[in-house]
């Protein structure tokens, strides 16, 4: 009993005390830094300011924000359309090559993301795989270069976050019972009204889940636009890291970041609220005569 | 039963999964208004069965016919049946309402007419008070009752139960019983009831199916089923069963000479045999007598044996004898006036028969596990 506890105790202070020195303490040196005073010198001067906030207030940064939310809502959408089929016919896989096709899910993981994007720039330039391919097919006359083109930020972001939309989809629909379905379609339900009344709503914690995990990453995924999109296409990621490495205006960087992990915040408490109610309205438990 | 059109006809059904022959050739003509019940053990295809009139599994060979059509490539909200299912499959997300109506939103009814049918079909089922919940909030028995209401509120043709009442306690299942028997009486509908308990079957069906291996053993009401089970394996799925060895010899009349435990006895049957032939006699354990004296100017057969074990059961009185062929048998006495009988004791020594053509005479089946 006790040495569970003191497990328990080690394992859980170490967590908070990683997460305190290394994801708290920066937030709160960043939110500090956004009301201090920009310093040629020394970056930052100890003079509170509200400096970084006007500076973001420029429209140039609520462009960035715009067109951030534009590719991550894009991103997050076609990781959807994507994915679900894809989690749907694996959760549902009654053969064998279930646990193979999991992996195929995961071995992307295994190879650093910033490789796997370069990888993706061999493939769609000019005279890569993706050109060569829809030439041999006739689609094209001509070899494309997808390069630095929306679509090959799209295809970068997709490409990259799809197994975080895939894993938990996965996870709330392997948790559906048939037997709902089935009584579904035995009610009178075709098989689009099964899916929309039963499958979507049971699966919804899976669906808001795979979202966050697609978006909030997909606003500061900064190297996928640089490479991808030839730099034509800035994401809040971006800004901040111009910010502080370009413009050298740590004051406006410390700022937006502050009002991005503000955003991400209420995104997250939002699931949070979504996810609680859908539990609290899923369970199933038998509470024996409870009239 | 009547001779009009059998609202279900099943057409020499066969069911193959991945090789695996789970029905072979199931013929079954189901009548309006009547409660079948599918009976058998586990793995015999009583679910598969069900679930091929629910049109969740399409047959390899044969064809359903619901009301006359051929359900061939008709999926299941094309069907004019309802299910409720083992686990109940209440949709967790949605309020008793909207699970009661969702098979009338699905079919259109227009609003006003939900509202009253499905209030109508809650109160049916004594949850009048409850549409607001969920069902996670339930227990066991409102659940079931959720699920019967919103089943029967679509009206269905058949209503079919797949062991609805093996996730609750003993009280209940009997309670629910009585209240299914009663429900199907108010409704007039056709009831398809799977279970695998045999006093399930009994105490609700006004015919019961009895199946093995994926073959119709036995279709029968009740009684016919549990008097003249047709075979081995009915005989012994359903109840409790003596068996005594014989061979058969010459038949006058209905009556068939045979020798029974190596004596001579005259059995009733109505089967043929030809003389020579290995025969079994099926007697219930409350069809056997048992006398401390063989009683004078008797004709029966009298096999004597031994007491090993009497069991009291309240309403009846146990007793295990051991014929002096060495084949064991269960003997159930029922209390009577005359308690005198009653006093039997291990160790004793009784001569055991029955009442008089109330055997059972079957062919001998080999290879048949015992």
């Amino acid at each position: 009993m006790r040495t569970t506890n003191l497990f328990k105790r080690l394992s859980i202070g170490g967590a908070a005390l990683w997460l305190t020195i290394f994801a708290v303490l920066p937030f709160v040196l960043i939110a500090g830094t956004s009301f201090l005073t920009r310093d040629e010198g020394t970056f930052v001067s100890l003079r509170f300011s509200l400096q970084g906030y006007a500076g973001i207030a420029d429209p140039v940064f609520v462009e960035v924000l715009r067109q951030s939310l534009y590719l991550a809502s894009g991103a997050t959408l076609l990781c959807l359309v994507v994915g679900y089929p894809f989690a749907y016919t694996l959760a549902r896989w009654r053969g064998r090559g279930k646990a193979v096709l999991l992996l195929l899910v995961i071995i992307p993981f295994w190879t650093n993301s910033l490789l796997r994007t370069y990888a993706l720039v061999f493939l769609l330039k000019g005279k890569g795989l993706v050109s060569a391919v829809l030439v041999w097919f006739g689609i094209v006359d001509q070899p494309v270069s997808l390069l630095y083109t929306e679509l090959a930020v799209f295809i970068g972001l997709v490409y990259t976050l799809l197994p975080f939309m895939i894993l938990p989809l996965y996870a709330s629909l392997e948790k559906l019972d048939n037997s709902l379905l089935e009584a579904a379609r035995d009610l009178g339900a075709n098989r689009l009204q099964t899916f929309m009344r039963v499958t979507v709503p049971l699966t919804m914690p899976g669906i808001i889940a795979g979202s966050m995990m697609v978006f909030l990453p997909a606003l500061g995924m900064f190297y996928i636009p640089d490479l991808l999109g030839g730099g034509k296409h800035v994401i809040a990621g971006n800004f901040i890291k111009d910010q502080f490495l370009t413009a050298r205006d740590w004051p406006v960087g410390s700022a937006a970041s502050v009002v991005l992990t503000l955003l991400m915040a209420c995104l997250l408490l939002a699931y949070h609220a979504s996810s609680r109610r859908v539990h609290r309205h899923g369970a199933q438990g038998f509470d024996g005569g409870k009239a | 039963m009547s001779e009009e059109r059998p609202v279900i006809r099943l057409e020499h059904v066969s069911k193959t999964f991945e090789g695996e022959t789970v029905l072979r050739d199931v013929c079954l003509d189901i009548h309006n208004g009547e409660f079948l019940t599918i009976l058998g053990p586990s793995g015999c295809g009583k679910t598969t069965l069900l679930r091929l009139i629910a049109g969740f599994e399409s047959p390899t060979d044969g064809d359903v016919i619901i009301d006359g059509r051929s359900m061939r490539d008709v999926p299941p909200n094309g069907r004019k049946v309802n299910t409720v299912f083992q686990s109940y499959a209440l949709f967790p997300h949605m309020t008793v309402f909207d699970n009661v109506s969702f098979g009338l939103r699905m079919s259109k009814v227009p609003e006003a007419e939900i509202k009253d049918r499905v209030l109508q079909a809650l109160r049916m089922v004594g949850l009048s008070g409850q549409a607001g919940r969920r069902p996670g909030s339930l227990s066991g028995g409102q659940q079931q009752r959720v699920a019967i209401a919103r089943a029967v509120v679509n009206r269905p043709l058949v209503l079919l139960l797949d062991e609805p009442l093996s996730a609750l306690d003993y009280k209940l299942r009997i309670q629910m019983r009585t209240e299914l028997k009663q429900l199907r009486r108010e409704m007039g509908i056709t009831f398809i009831f799977v279970t695998h308990d045999q006093e399930e079957a009994f105490s609700m069906s006004d015919r019961v199916v009895v199946m093995n291996e994926g073959c119709v053993a036995q279709v029968g009401t009740p009684v016919e089923v549990y008097e003249q089970p047709v075979n081995m394996f009915v005989a012994r799925f359903v109840g409790e069963t003596n068996i005594f060895e014989g061979v058969a010899g010459q038949i006058e009349g209905g009556t068939l000479h045979a020798l029974v435990e190596g004596r001579k006895c005259d059995l009733s049957s109505r089967r043929g045999f030809k003389p020579g032939d290995r025969i079994r006699v099926l007697l219930r354990p409350e069809d056997l007598l048992v006398e401390r004296e063989v009683p004078e100017d008797d004709e029966k057969l009298w096999l004597p044996g031994l007491i090993t074990e009497t069991v009291y059961k309240g309403s009846t009185w146990d007793m295990i004898v051991r014929l002096d062929s060495g084949n064991e048998v269960l003997v159930t006495e029922f209390f009577d006036e005359d308690a005198e009988k009653m006093n039997f004791q291990a160790g004793e020594r009784v001569f055991v028969s029955w009442f008089d053509g109330w055997e059972v005479v079957l062919p001998h089946e080999d290879d048949e596990p015992v």
